[in-house]
């Protein structure tokens, strides 16, 4: 008896436990129905597991305090509530969208701002505008239209406003001048606002008319202008209108749950 | 392992019992309804959902009672189960209706079973009010009630120190008849933590037990 109460410390009760559990190989089996014939204390821990869970299935249970049935008024709250989840499932994609949307525009706006205050292309035509319109000599106009960062899809060797618009950023009045006639009708936008190229041909004319200096340029090289400079306004004002929309879009998909959930109230 | 009620190992072979083969039929037939219920209830008949709440509202009272140990608390489980369970009609995807709303009614349990660990309240108010008392059973000698009432009390209490999680395993293992990839598949966790769980919580209980076991020693 003592022996055997000795070397119980040493064996695996946990063994004893998954064979009562039916959780043991064969090996392990074997192992454990020698450790439930050498030892007392083993098959006391099994007869005591027998008995504990027999004694919980006997458990008993009160009875069911109330009935589970749902009521009309349940189900139209579960029903309402099971549209919740989808809808919530919606929301949460919804949300993200709305907030892209609101930033994209939020964006796109001060950019298309920011051009603009800075001499975009719709000021450089502003510019070149204007320049034309009160006869400016190429000399005269040209200093304030290299403001232009932006360089412009048009050239007009009698406009130079326009020429020094074409030119990239930092190349010089003179240069641009210059190089207009060559230029003239080549698609040298490079801003990322740029109207498309004036054809070439519009591009020759414009140079023609351009080679007698005339600072009032010819109806052909006016008009020119004036088409460069409405189509630089309608650009920009497309692109601030298509920002504008996004913006107000994204707002309209964040304010949609919030107007749904003032209603359910 | 795990047999059906009225099977027994004879010879080496297990034999089923008449009455046990009664028992599966009636079991496939109520499967069966429990289907038809639901596909009902599923085009909006609201009496076909109580119907199957009628018919599967002990069962899960029972179940959760056996996991949450608190009458209040089980109807609040139960009550929950079942407005999930309705809420969640779409999802039902076929199978034995009565362990889908076992899972759900289990879950409803272990949330419960969260809840009480952050706020504990007063384990077994059964036990604190006289009027309840354990249904007697056969033995009709008071003596033998008696030793029954303390086995109960004595075990329940046991139990309530366990473990939530090996708890919630023993419950379904000993007393729902769930096997452990049942329980495992309901309880969301690997087979080899239930088994680790109800071993080791069979472990705690006999430890907790030790004081009282001629009780339970018959």
């Amino acid at each position: 008896m003592d022996r055997t109460a000795a070397t119980h410390s040493n064996h695996d009760e946990l063994l004893i436990v998954r064979l009562f559990g039916g959780d043991v190989d064969d090996r392990e089996r074997a192992r454990a129905l020698d450790l439930l014939g050498e030892c007392e204390d083993c098959a006391a821990l099994f007869a005591d597991l027998g008995a504990t869970a027999d004694a919980t299935a006997a458990l008993p249970v009160p009875a069911r305090p109330r009935d589970f049935t749902l009521t009309e008024a349940d189900a139209a709250r579960l029903r309402r509530e099971r549209r919740g989840i989808g809808f919530l499932s919606v929301l949460r994609r919804t949300r993200a969208i709305g907030g892209s949307l609101v930033a994209i525009g939020l964006v796109g706006i001060v950019a298309t701002a920011s051009l603009g205050i800075l001499g975009g292309p719709a000021g450089a035509n502003l510019t070149s505008n204007r320049s034309n319109a009160f006869g400016l000599s190429a000399d005269t106009a040209a200093p304030a239209a290299t403001a232009a960062p932006v360089a412009f899809g048009a050239a007009d060797q009698t406009s130079v406003s326009s020429l020094s618009a074409l030119a990239p950023v930092g190349a010089s009045p003179a240069a641009s001048a210059t190089s207009g006639a060559q230029d003239a009708g080549a698609p040298t936008g490079t801003g990322s606002k740029a109207v498309p190229p004036v054809p070439a041909s519009s591009g020759r004319v414009a140079a023609g008319n351009g080679a007698d200096g005339n600072g009032a340029g010819s109806p052909d090289a006016q008009a020119l202008a004036a088409a460069t400079v409405s189509t630089g306004l309608d650009a920009r004002l497309v692109w601030f209108g298509g920002f504008g929309l996004l913006f107000l879009a994204g707002l309209g998909v964040l304010m949609v749950p919030l107007i749904r959930r003032r209603r359910t109230r | 392992m795990r047999r059906f009620v009225g099977e027994r190992v004879a010879d080496g072979r297990v034999v089923t019992d008449a009455r046990a083969e009664t028992d599966r039929s009636a079991a496939a037939l109520d499967a069966t309804i429990d289907a038809a219920l639901v596909e009902e209830a599923l085009r909006g008949r609201l009496e076909a959902f109580n119907e199957l709440a009628r018919r599967h509202q002990d069962h899960l009272f029972g179940l959760v009672y056996g996991i949450v140990r608190d009458r209040d608390q089980a109807a609040d489980a139960v009550q929950d189960a079942f407005f999930n369970a309705y809420k969640h009609l779409a999802s039902y995807r076929g199978g034995s209706v009565r362990s889908w709303l076992g899972r759900i009614a289990v879950n409803a349990a272990m949330d419960i079973g969260r809840a009480r660990r952050r706020r504990p309240s007063q384990p077994y108010p059964e036990f604190e009010d006289d009027s309840w008392q354990p249904p007697a059973g056969d033995e009709e000698e008071p003596e033998s009630r008696t030793l029954a009432i303390e086995r109960s009390r004595t075990l329940a209490i046991a139990l309530e120190a366990l473990p939530f999680e090996q708890r919630a395993c023993i419950v379904l293992y000993d007393v729902q008849g769930y096997d452990y990839s049942e329980i495992a598949t309901t309880m969301r966790v690997e087979v080899g933590t239930v088994k680790s769980r109800i071993h080791r919580g069979r472990l705690a209980l006999r430890s907790a037990l030790a004081p009282q076991r001629e009780l339970f020693r018959g």
